[in-house]
């Protein structure tokens, strides 16, 4: 930090404006623009503008040392000293509120050690884990070059001084703004003049907001995903985030993008950010990550989060995830995207989504559960009140789940086994998985296959992915979309546990599947040996609670010619009409089995 | 008469001297010294000062040779300087600091110095030691004087010496057979009589006396009289006829160390092809550096006491004529293996060289073994040379990972401790430390030169000779008028994996050592090869393959570097092709390379390659997070050439390249840059013409123009190129 800077902070942590000494200071230039339900109201904050480059050290030192205050208010008249009392005080920020203080990422950090490591060998300490131990708070990170906030792609990023507020109003009408300094912790509330209070009002809709692109994102350094990348800032207020908050978004158009391209829905884990994904699978899909921060382990906010209240007592609500499914909802708008082709890729973060959002995901890539700071890691406990508040019953989510069950991906799955949850594909252990070297069943896994829900997972040696084509971006050879049959296997005599050859279902494949409103059929192929069958994610064929149906099987020729006699057998339909096969048989010599479900005599369709 | 008087005189001082013997003793402390208690340490500020009484020493005895005899203590960052100095242990301004002395840098000649010091004051010798690192208690003074030799050691017999390819080899006898007689003796018997063994030898037990056999040259006949004056080579330790390189462990699983096979019959070195020496027989070869008539001796010493009274035919040979040459490795051992189920393509020979190097092409003198092998109904006529480092994780040749079974396999060894195939500090094993000592591509030095010998010994297309370098060293690409190829991880940066960059501290110490040193003496630069690839785009390099191991070992060698370096090939269009290995699983081989393997796809040193980059099936290293990009994949992996078919000439360069028929797509995009061009020559900013031609119906699908860069390279992007072959034409404008 050069000495400018440290001047800059000085005067600006202490509201000093040159130009008006002695007088009180105050706000200027106050100015508004709304677009889809979101207000953005824009001034010049008082002291002396920050540099155009900062860093995050930099801002950090202003931000601990500043006293600064900023106070949004809102009328239905113009605002002044005289009605000030009569207005509502929206919000309250500090300095720098038109910097993307939360774009900093270790991704960045890393991208530069790459190239420029701090000194020889830097890279080696902790066994090649250095970089792992940066975060958004680490000390590296102050050399974060920050970028300002673009609320207007056309005027470009907001000047330096320049501060934001964000607001969704909560009805359509005309209303006016103002901005007060608050220089000591008070608001200066005898000089409200045009200069901090709007002239006009703001001619306001109801809406989400729009996330607005903020420029290039990160690429490289090396070697890169082919594509253009961007960053963009979607302002969340209630229900999408407790409070006025925003969020970093990064976006990925490959070359040659399809006019409708399937989506990598991209949920990092770890330390890692919305920055670069470390992963793309499809080489035409168009990529979608976004940030956890602060973490809300995928899920949501305590309703008092960032209100200085005691969390205890208050509800846990899933913005995180609304606020994907919002960002996903415009991206089908205004980007070139399939969204009955949403793959969810990542850890926790993707399954969490998945479970709260199956229908918007095609199916599951999960390339690792997280293996420590996950919402069962003790040590990760302290990030997780921040956000929820404290492990217990007196703390629970909209539905009154309290222990913070919202986030044991085992209970979610069980809780609700009539949901048709998307394939999920998983490479490595199962989320909270067994103690003990080279074990990967676990929590997750049994649950899946207890619910009878779709799961294919291989965790030995640390697991292989099986991830869709590069080219085709077909599954296995099966283009799975969001409304497509998938079986989900279970009790299958082939799952095997241990180091080298720990795996559930991925030795079956599936094909030539066909869902009518008069019978379901499958081709499954395998390794030899038994398995239970529950067909899921059926548009057309439904069975109602306690039906009986019938089912059959066909053997196709082995390699040799061989096969196995047809089989046949009844089945009813659970309380929730879904169907198990129980342990069909696969034998070795045939190439694999035909099953057709059909209506018993006398059955009738049951309608979608 | 007084002419007579005065030959009188001198003949009876001379035969005063001749009645003398050559006494060597040793000065200090206490242990194998003669003269105990003669040290006196005392800590000055300005270093320690080490005064010796030397009143054993008769005043006027002539003195032949004296040695400092110092230890190092712990390793090799700590350095200490020696200086001659006065009795009260002053040091005169301006002095300079004793050398070790060459070439094995064991000790220091204070010969000259003692002489100085003795006019002064013949009882007393004395030396400042400024800095740390070295052993105290362990100084010592050797002095080889005039005087009466009193109970000499038992001497050596049967020295045998003769000179081939500028080294001279010397046998003898030892008086102590470690083998009892036995030729084929276990190596389990023989380790319990040792110390220890090591790349040097065996490393003899002391504990009840310091046995060696020392090795003098003369340029006169050697005889108790002019022992004296004859160079001391060096000192031989027992069972130096053993080849202690060669062991056998027995692997007893991954996380435990593996046990020497006691039951291992030793192995011995052979100076003769293919004659191992016999039960008791001693070894030193001497690289000549002068030619000339040479007479050498091997005398027993004894905690220092050496016989230099018994010199007779049985331990003095000579005159030996000597030339000056290029020293040729001994065929140590031959070996057929008839292939597996009487397959005859199968079958190998194999053979097991020695070569005794000195510096430059080691870094002290020592013996080194490499291995040829070959399939003798695979091999062309010429044959290809595949110069292989093995994996990198032993002194010894390895012989896993052949590339080309129709290649002749030169299986060569690293330098001890393993300088990454490249060289070390020549600091180890010696008085120096890194700072004091030198590093320099020994490893390499040596390769080539074998490299160079089988070129003459066997019949090798200098053509097709490559190089499997596995993760360590990549020194051959500084050599494109020898390699054509190379075959390796592609690990450009030693510093950013931790197991390379604990070696690197270890072989070379800490880049703080070489400050100020010139960038070709300092390792940390000169291994740096994403700065050489970057440093010059011209740079002609032979075609990389750059391959690695299972991913997981990625991860401890140098992930970081190897995106990096990839990066730095492509931008810098040079003919390579990558796979990408992070997971442990699924490690994808180029298909040139397997082509390459086979011996479908010629690459000739002299002959035109295509540079790939930036193709549109490539998939992802990252760049350099192990956590960043694809698990596995390839970097111009699908990409061929027709090697047949280039038209190389002055003004028009034509290549037909493809794609091989498992690519995922039916072509792909891709930037090419004609290398290695032996006609076509561009200046700098020449305008070409180029045409892609397309199937074999030859229908042009694109065309344009360009221009060299400053380098006098024309890349061509992005042009499209399938399986059914394209035909790339680029043509100089007048």
């Amino acid at each position: 930090m050069n000495r400018a800077t440290r001047t800059w902070i000085a005067l600006a942590a202490a509201g000093v404006v040159a130009a008006s000494a002695g007088a009180a200071p105050q706000v200027k230039a106050v100015k508004a623009l709304h677009r889809a339900g979101q207000t953005f109201i824009t001034f010049d904050e008082i002291g002396p503008p920050p540099p155009e480059r900062l860093t995050w050290g930099a801002a950090r030192k202003l931000l601990d040392e500043s006293t600064v205050r900023y106070r949004l208010y809102a009328h239905t008249e113009r605002i002044t000293a005289a009605n000030l009392g009569a207005a509502a005080m929206l919000a309250e920020a500090g300095p720098l509120s038109g910097w993307n203080l939360k774009g900093r990422n270790v991704e960045y950090l890393i991208a530069q050690a790459m190239i420029h490591p701090d000194a020889t060998g830097e890279l080696t300490q902790n066994y090649n884990g250095f970089i792992r131990t940066w975060h958004m708070d680490h000390p590296r990170m102050d050399r974060y070059p920050l970028e300002r906030f673009v609320i207007d792609e056309q005027a470009g990023p907001l000047a330096p001084g320049r501060g934001l507020f964000v607001v969704n109003p909560p009805a359509a009408a005309k209303r006016y703004y103002a901005v007060l300094a608050c220089p000591d912790g008070k608001p200066n509330t005898a000089d409200v003049s045009a200069a901090n209070s709007l002239a006009e009002p703001v001619d306001e809709t109801v809406g989400v907001g729009e996330p607005v692109r903020q420029g290039p994102g990160l690429k490289g350094p090396n070697f890169d995903y082919p594509g253009e990348r961007t960053v963009y800032v979607q302002w969340c207020n209630p229900p999408l985030a407790p409070t006025s908050m925003y969020f970093n978004w990064s976006v990925l158009i490959p070359p040659d993008c399809a006019e409708r391209a399937p989506v990598e829905l991209y949920f990092p884990s770890g330390n890692y950010s919305h920055a670069k994904p470390s992963r793309k699978l499809m080489a035409g899909s168009v990529q979608i990550a976004t940030q956890d921060w602060p973490p809300s382990g995928w899920y949501g906010y305590n309703d008092r989060f960032g209100t200085g209240q005691d969390l205890a007592g208050g509800t846990v609500r899933d913005h995180t995830r609304r606020r994907i499914a919002a960002f996903l909802d415009w991206a089908q708008e205004k980007l070139p995207i399939d969204p009955d082709r949403v793959v969810a890729v990542g850890g926790d973060g993707a399954a969490q989504f998945a479970l709260g959002y199956p229908k918007r995901i095609a199916y599951v890539m999960i390339l690792g559960f997280e293996k420590a700071g996950n919402v069962l890691d003790p040590k990760a406990a302290r990030r997780f009140e921040a956000a929820w508040g404290p492990k217990g019953p007196q703390t629970t989510d909209e539905q009154g789940r309290g222990d913070w069950a919202w986030a044991d991906l085992d209970r979610l799955v069980l809780s609700a086994p009539e949901a048709d949850l998307p394939l999920f594909v998983c490479r490595g252990a199962s989320w909270g998985g067994d103690k003990g070297w080279g074990k990967g069943r676990g929590r997750f896994y049994t649950a899946m296959k207890q619910a009878g829900q779709p799961l294919f997972a291989h965790w030995a040696w640390g697991g292989t992915l099986f991830p869709p084509d590069r080219y085709t971006g077909l599954w296995q050879g099966l283009d799975l979309r969001r409304d497509s049959p998938v079986p989900a296997f279970a009790n299958s005599s082939a799952d095997a546990e241990g180091e080298g050859s720990g795996q559930t279902n991925s030795v079956y494949r599936w094909k030539d599947v066909s869902d009518t409103p008069g019978a379901f059929e499958i081709t499954v192929t395998g390794k030899a040996g038994t398995f239970d069958l529950t067909p899921r994610r059926l548009a057309k064929f439904r069975a109602r609670p306690g039906e009986a149906l019938r089912w059959e099987g066909t053997y196709l020729p082995g390699p040799r010619g061989g096969g196995a006699d047809p089989v046949s057998g009844a089945v009813t339909a659970d309380e929730h009409g879904l169907l198990t096969l129980k342990q069909l048989k696969l034998p070795g010599e045939a190439g694999g089995i035909r099953v057709r479900i059909t209506r018993a005599p006398g059955g009738q369709e049951v309608q979608p | 008469m007084r002419r007579i008087g005065l030959l009188t005189v001198s003949l009876m001082l001379l035969a005063t001297a001749s009645a003398a013997d050559v006494v060597v003793g040793r000065w200090g402390l206490a242990g194998r010294v003669q003269h105990p208690r003669t040290l006196s340490l005392t800590d000055t500020e300005e270093g320690k000062v080490a005064q010796f009484d030397l009143s054993a020493v008769p005043a006027k005895a002539a003195v032949y040779r004296a040695r400092l005899l110092m230890q190092r203590k712990g390793g090799y960052g700590s350095s200490f300087e020696v200086f001659s100095a006065a009795a009260d242990g002053k040091v005169a301004a301006g002095a300079k600091a004793l050398a070790p002395a060459p070439p094995y840098c064991r000790w220091f000649d204070v010969t000259d110095p003692l002489r100085r010091m003795r006019k002064a004051d013949p009882k007393a010798a004395a030396f400042l030691i400024r800095g740390g690192g070295y052993d105290s208690r362990a100084i010592e003074l050797e002095i080889a004087h005039e005087g009466a030799l009193a109970q000499p050691p038992e001497q050596v017999k049967d020295l045998k010496a003769f000179c081939r390819a500028g080294q001279v080899f010397l046998t003898f006898r030892e008086i102590e057979d470690l083998s009892e007689g036995q030729d084929r003796y276990p190596w389990g018997s023989l380790i319990k009589k040792l110390h220890g063994y090591g790349p040097d030898g065996p490393v003899p037990n002391d504990d009840k006396r310091e046995l060696r056999y020392r090795v003098y040259r003369h340029d006169q006949p050697i005889t108790a009289r002019t022992i004296g004056d004859a160079e001391l080579l060096a000192e031989v330790v027992p069972g130096s006829g053993f080849n202690t390189r060669i062991v056998q462990r027995i692997w007893q699983g991954e996380n435990v160390p593996s046990k020497l096979d006691d039951e291992f019959v030793a192995v011995r070195l052979a100076v003769e092809p293919q004659r191992p020496l016999p039960s008791g027989v001693g070894v030193y070869v001497h690289t000549v550096r002068k030619a000339g008539k040479a007479w050498y001796a091997v005398v027993t010493a004894v905690n220092g006491v050496e016989n230099t009274a018994d010199l007779s035919a049985a331990n003095v040979a000579g005159p030996v004529e000597q030339q000056v040459a290029d020293p040729e490795p001994v065929l140590q051992q031959e070996t057929f293996t008839k292939g597996a189920y009487n397959r005859t393509a199968d079958d190998l020979i194999t053979r097991r060289y020695v070569y005794w190097a000195v510096p430059p092409l080691a870094p002290r003198p020592l013996q080194y073994g490499f291995v040829m092998q070959w399939h003798p109904n695979r091999i062309a006529a010429p044959a290809a040379l595949e110069l292989s480092h093995g994996k990198g994780h032993t002194n010894e040749p390895e012989l896993s990972r052949w590339q080309r079974r129709d290649a002749i396999l030169l299986a060569g060894s690293a330098d001890p401790s393993i300088g990454f195939y490249v060289g070390i500090n020549n600091c180890q094993n010696t008085l120096k430390s890194f700072r004091q000592g030198t590093w320099a591509p020994w490893t390499y030095n040596r390769h080539a030169k074998l490299v160079e010998w089988a070129r003459k010994a066997y019949r090798i297309d200098p053509q097709q000779i490559y190089c499997y370098g596995s993760h360590w060293g990549l020194w051959e690409l500084r050599h494109p008028d020898i390699f054509s190829v190379f075959i390796g991880w592609g690990s450009g940066e030693l510093t950013k994996g931790f197991v390379d960059w604990n070696r690197c501290q270890g072989v070379w110490g800490p880049p703080s050592e070489y400050a100020g040193k010139p960038a070709e003496e300092n390792p940390y630069e000169a291994c740096d090869f994403w700065k050489y690839v970057t440093a010059d785009p011209a740079r002609p390099l032979p075609v990389q393959f750059l391959i690695a191991c299972t991913g997981s070992h990625t991860s401890e060698m140098s992930y970081p570097a190897l995106p990096r370096y990839k990066r730095a090939l492509m931008d810098a269009r040079q003919p390579f092709a990558s796979d990408i290995a992070k997971a442990s699983w699924g490690t994808r081989t180029p298909i040139a390379l397997q082509e390459y393997r086979a011996g479908r796809l010629k690459i000739l040193r002299d002959q035109s390659k295509p540079a790939f980059g930036n193709c549109t099936l490539d998939d992802n290293p990252g760049c350099g997070d192990y956590a960043d990009g694809d698990d596995y994949g390839m970097l111009n992996g699908y990409l061929l050439w027709e090697t047949e078919t280039i038209t190389d000439e002055p003004g028009r360069w034509e290549m037909t390249v493809y794609l091989h028929d498992s690519a995922p797509l039916a072509a792909c995009k891709v930037d090419l840059t004609p290398r290695h061009c032996q006609k076509f020559k561009l200046r700098p900013g020449a305008e070409c013409k180029w045409t892609d031609t397309a199937g074999k119906d030859g229908a042009v699908i694109a065309s344009g123009t360009v221009k060299a860069d400053p380098h006098g390279l024309v890349t061509l992007r992005q042009i499209a190129v399938g399986k059914e072959r394209n035909r790339i034409r680029i043509e100089a404008g007048r």
